[in-house]
């Protein structure tokens, strides 16, 4: 058993070197992805996008990063017309700075003249709807929303971006957070269980409570609920420190994702973090962080389009 | 070059033989898992069996076939496994949509669970060597009868062992699993009334933590899921176990089909795994 250590250590080394040298062939090898306007045999039509942020970048460096990936996203969807985009991080970096992102997105000087200010709010602390107090007139403690705990707004296609033969279409942008993951399951529960407890106090009937699959989907996903992703994008911050280890979800809320195809581009700088080891802290940050790029977002599109749907059959 | 190929083919197969004979590669391979056992380790590893019908097409089988050779495949990585003392594994048997695939398909899986559950578990096979304990997990009523009688006679079978898990997940799929939860906290919660001394409210008690006790596999002792392996090339969960590996669980795509599945698809696996926790980077 003493033995087994270095004989670990050397198998690891070796396993280093062989994945080294194979990513090293495949970053030679790969291919370019198709231009971002070539026909797919299939489009998403909701796209999620995961940020991984990185502790070893300052709080700036990660909303920046963070940030730009989501106008460029934004972009990118509205150009190909994909109707609904989703962005998530699991430190909820992306909620506290949802005000900046939509104000870019929807200039404030068109905001007054237009329609584009039709965005709703799905999250707890803002007052309730008047649609949520009506399906809860009894809520004890003033729970508005059980269903959504996350932000949409509604963006307005954009004239001169949308091509001329296709009928441009508004984008959904949702913002989520680990609130929107399993507590939102866990409030759903809970406002479930309050009108099933007032049916009984009104009827006076006992029968044993059940749920179907069905029922708690149109909870979930139904009209305030959100929408199940078909393709997700996961996008580290800090690329070459993320893909020495395997792809997590981070939280992303689980009962929507159950056919969604996962991207996530595992050759992209992943030895430049053990190059910079001697650079202070703040100039390999800029050197290491990294917004979404066109490359990666075509790569996904193609995935999404080559994969095949088999549906349990 | 094809006369080479055809000269040297037999001559392999004769050191094969002699490599068989002499128990040599049984031997390495054993080695190979006592050093890396001597890492660390993962609690639960789950496996989503993908990929039996095309191996099954690639190499001109029977449909059936592959699904055999796939249940030797679960064999030999559930040995793997249990050599490398890993906790529990839970492995994705049959879904609940895999009731639309032709009935003749379906006809041959039942039967195969019927035979290989009990033959699982028999005196003296895998799961009494190393003292796993079966759990059948998911929506068993839509099994035949017979095939609900042969999951009760396995997990009784195993009911003593402690040791490790196996949680055989059919009929499945993660969304049952986690209505059933959600069904099972709201009912316990009507339950109880309202203690009006505490104002304490049992419907307030519903969280995360209560949702997720509640769930099949966890209520049968799985420990959190650390790594998620689905093969064939999918980059797709199916609906497996989506509330256990949301967070914190290691994904893994490989591209092998499920019957080829063996040591070298999952050893790099593990080194993956050992290079994440392990402080000292290897």
């Amino acid at each position: 058993m003493v033995l087994a250590y270095p004989f670990l250590a050397l198998l690891h080394a070796i396993y280093s070197l062989v994945i080294l040298s194979i990513s090293f062939f495949r970053h030679l090898t790969r291919q370019t992805p198709s231009p971002l306007h070539a026909t797919r045999r299939r489009l998403p039509q909701h796209l999620s996008i995961i940020f991984v942020s990185d502790e070893d970048f300052e709080e700036r460096t990660n909303e920046y990063c963070i940030t730009e990936s989501i106008h460029r996203a934004i972009s990118w969807c509205q150009q190909l017309g994909i109707p609904q985009l989703s962005v998530y991080d699991a430190e909820g970096i992306i909620l506290n700075n949802a005000e900046a992102i939509r104000e870019a997105v929807v200039p404030e000087s068109r905001v007054k003249d237009s329609e584009l200010d039709r965005r709703h709010i799905h999250y707890p602390p803002t007052p309730p709807l008047s649609d949520y107090s009506e399906s809860e007139p009894l809520s004890p403690k003033g729970v508005s929303n059980t269903h959504g705990a996350f932000l949409s707004f509604c963006i307005s296609p954009i004239q001169s971006v949308s091509r001329a033969s296709k009928k441009p279409h508004s984008l959904t942008l949702n913002v989520l957070s680990r609130e929107t993951s399993k507590p939102s399951i866990a409030s759903t529960a809970r406002a479930i269980a309050r009108t099933e407890h007032r049916n009984y106090k009104a009827s006076n009937v006992r029968d044993t409570f059940e749920l179907s699959v069905n029922s708690l989907e149109s909870c979930l996903e139904g009209k305030n609920g959100l929408s199940p992703p078909d393709l997700m994008i996961i996008h580290p911050v800090h690329p070459s420190k993320y893909h020495r280890s395997p792809i997590e979800l981070h939280g992303y809320p689980p009962w929507q994702i159950r056919l969604t195809e996962i991207y996530c581009n595992r050759f992209r700088k992943q030895y430049e973090a053990r190059l910079m080891w001697f650079l202070p802290l703040h100039v390999s940050s800029t050197l290491l962080s990294s917004s979404l790029t066109e490359w990666e977002f075509r790569e996904a599109l193609d995935q999404f389009a080559t994969a095949q749907f088999r549906l349990g059959r | 070059m094809e006369s080479l190929v055809l000269i040297l083919s037999p001559v392999f197969q004769f050191l094969q033989w002699i490599l068989a004979q002499l128990r040599i590669t049984r031997l390495a391979q054993r080695s190979l898992l006592r050093v890396l056992a001597a890492g660390p380790v993962p609690q639960h590893v789950g496996f989503v069996m993908d990929g039996n019908r095309r191996y099954a097409r690639g190499k001109g089988k029977l449909v059936q076939e592959g699904h055999g050779d796939g249940y030797l495949a679960l064999r030999r990585v559930l040995e793997i496994c249990l050599r490398l003392n890993i906790r529990c594994v839970s492995v994705y048997a049959f879904a609940i949509d895999n009731f639309k695939r032709p009935q003749q398909e379906v006809d041959s899986l039942m039967q195969l669970a019927e035979s290989k559950l009990l033959e699982l578990c028999s005196h003296g096979d895998l799961l009494q060597e190393y003292g796993v304990k079966l759990n059948v997990i998911g929506r068993r009523t839509l099994f035949p009868d017979s095939v609900q009688a042969a999951v009760r006679k396995a997990e009784d079978l195993t009911k003593g062992n402690n040791r490790s898990i196996l949680n055989v997940c059919m009929p499945y799929s993660s969304r049952d699993e986690m209505t059933t939860a959600v069904e099972e906290c709201i009912r316990e919660a009507l339950a109880k009334d309202v203690d009006y001394f505490t104002a304490d409210d049992p419907i307030e008690g519903i969280t995360e933590d209560i949702i997720d006790s509640h769930l099949m596999s966890v209520k049968r002792g799985s420990p959190p899921l650390d790594i998620l392996i689905r093969t064939s090339g999918v980059k797709r969960l199916s609906d497996f176990m989506l509330w256990q590996c949301c967070e914190n669980t290691q994904l893994h795509f490989s591209n092998t089909y499920w019957p080829d599945f063996g040591l070298f698809d999952f050893v790099p696996i593990i080194f993956e795994w050992q290079k994440s926790v392990s402080r000292l980077h290897f």
